[in-house]
């Protein structure tokens, strides 16, 4: 979480950057501007930036090494990945989501333990019927 | 002050008036054609919910534009003038003439509340649907994606099956959805979410979303929760024309159902279950659609030629339908 309480959102680069550290690990500037800056014909500035962005919305912690300094992430992406979707939950309760997101089953809405029997119940009672003898 | 200025709270009022008359008419389905529109296959029943949906705003935009129509004329041809035929005190909705009598200052007063108010409503849900925008977009791009791109894998054990975007849809599953589906129960899933997709599901909500603030009290809600079912059960006729397996949706649906259940929501628990309370459980719904044949699909040229008539009527009556206007807005703006 960043310091606003919400999940930290973030932009294209800073995703490609996340996506970097959290597949290899702690790197410098340098290294992450050589592997995603030059194909991106992005300056060293920008991903240094970049990082500093990334570490000021507390995704990133740093360790100065020599005179550079060396990112790694604070939170895995599955960590990450929680605190979204968590918080896309909360947006659907207050309806803002709803415009945006479909879900499989509506994630704002439990069907009752008893109301789940009695509809499994049915199923199971129409494929015996049917005699489709699935598992 | 200009013409356009001193007429637009008659305009304005106008309109109101006629988006008054279009939440009635919604409001009268309601009550009168549920049972009608339940018995509808789901896509015709999508539609026609679709319809009252935008019936305000539609009544408001084209009986304005029917009743301004007099006007317009005078405009083109000055000799097809009618204002002369009445006096000046009389509220004109005219684009040539001034109104001989301003509107009252509260009745103005009141036109520029409700609308800031509108204005007001929207920005707030608009800038909701922005952030839950950000959010998915984030989760997209931080997320492994297979080689379409269309299908975007996040890492978590919560089972989460979504189709998110507006303009470009992608269908999010979790980690912890595939590992507690079968093949055969995946393949349900994800074509009942690229069903929504291909629908522009997402999109289309969000208009209906727009156009239900125009209802009356309760019936925008209701309109958006059938629009809802009627839409998952499109996506779940889809999911079982390709599986070609009614049961296996329906029992794919309990599944995930049991799943995320188990996995524990972040949902308030004051509000769980209230819905399956009401017997309104969108789950229910649609699984009990699924265990009976799959309605069919009637032609919509009736419904299609009705619209177009009373389109057309509405045109042909549009020199009463200005009289009438500007006969209830003398009574009421002075």
């Amino acid at each position: 979480m960043s310091r606003s309480g919400h999940a930290p959102l973030l932009g294209d680069l800073e995703a490609a950057v996340m996506d970097h550290l959290w597949t290899g690990g702690e790197a410098e500037a340098k290294a992450v501007h050589a592997a995603l800056g030059e194909a991106r014909g992005i300056t060293l500035n920008t991903i240094q930036s970049t990082l500093k962005r990334l570490y000021e919305k507390c995704l990133l912690d740093r360790d100065k090494v020599s005179h550079a300094h060396v990112y790694r992430v604070r939170m895995s992406r599955e960590d990450f990945h929680r605190g979204l979707l968590g918080e896309l939950v909360q947006e659907m309760w207050h309806g803002h989501a709803d415009a945006v997101v479909s879900a499989f089953v509506d994630l704002a809405e439990r069907a009752g333990p008893e109301h789940l029997a009695r509809l499994e119940a049915l199923v199971a009672e129409r494929r015996r019927a049917l005699g489709q003898g699935r598992r | 002050m200009s013409a356009v200025l001193q007429s637009a709270p008659f305009f304005a009022l106008a309109a109101a008036a006629f988006l008054l008359i279009g939440s009635l008419g919604a409001g009268a389905l309601r009550v009168f054609g549920r049972r009608a529109l339940a018995r509808l296959a789901p896509r015709a029943r999508y539609r026609a919910l679709f319809a009252v949906s935008a019936l305000p705003l539609g009544a408001a935009v084209w009986l304005t534009a029917v009743a301004s129509l007099p006007s317009l004329t005078a405009l083109v041809d000055p000799s097809m003038d009618h204002c002369v035929s009445h006096g000046g005190e009389h509220a004109h909705l005219c684009f040539v003439h001034l109104p001989g009598t301003a509107m009252r200052g509260e009745l103005v007063g009141l036109i520029v509340a409700a609308v800031a108010y509108m204005v007001c409503r929207s920005a707030g849900a608009g800038l909701g649907v922005l952030r839950a925008s950000r959010v998915t977009r984030a989760l997209v791009r931080t997320s492994q994606r297979d080689e379409s791109g269309a299908l975007v894998v996040v890492e978590t054990a919560r089972p989460i099956c979504l189709t998110v975007g507006l303009m470009t849809p992608r269908v999010v599953v979790s980690r912890g959805l595939l590992a507690g589906l079968t093949p055969e129960e995946q393949a349900v899933a994800l074509t009942h979410e690229r069903a929504h997709a291909a629908r522009r599901d997402a999109l289309m909500r969000l208009v209906a979303r727009a156009t239900a603030a125009l209802h009356l009290p309760g019936v925008g809600g209701w309109l958006l929760r059938e629009l809802e079912v009627a839409a998952e059960q499109c996506c779940d006729e889809a999911a079982a024309a390709a599986a070609g397996d009614r049961l296996l949706v329906a029992s794919t649906i309990l599944k995930v159902e049991r799943l995320v259940r188990a996995s524990g929501t972040s949902e308030p628990a004051a509000f769980a279950d209230v819905s399956v309370a009401l017997g309104t459980c969108a789950v229910e719904r649609r699984v009990e659609a699924l265990l009976v044949a799959p309605r069919v699909e009637p032609s919509l040229r009736l419904a299609g030629a009705l619209t177009v008539a009373a389109l057309g009527a509405a045109l042909a009556c549009a020199e009463g339908v200005h009289h009438l206007a500007e006969s209830a807005l003398s009574r009421i703006a002075h």
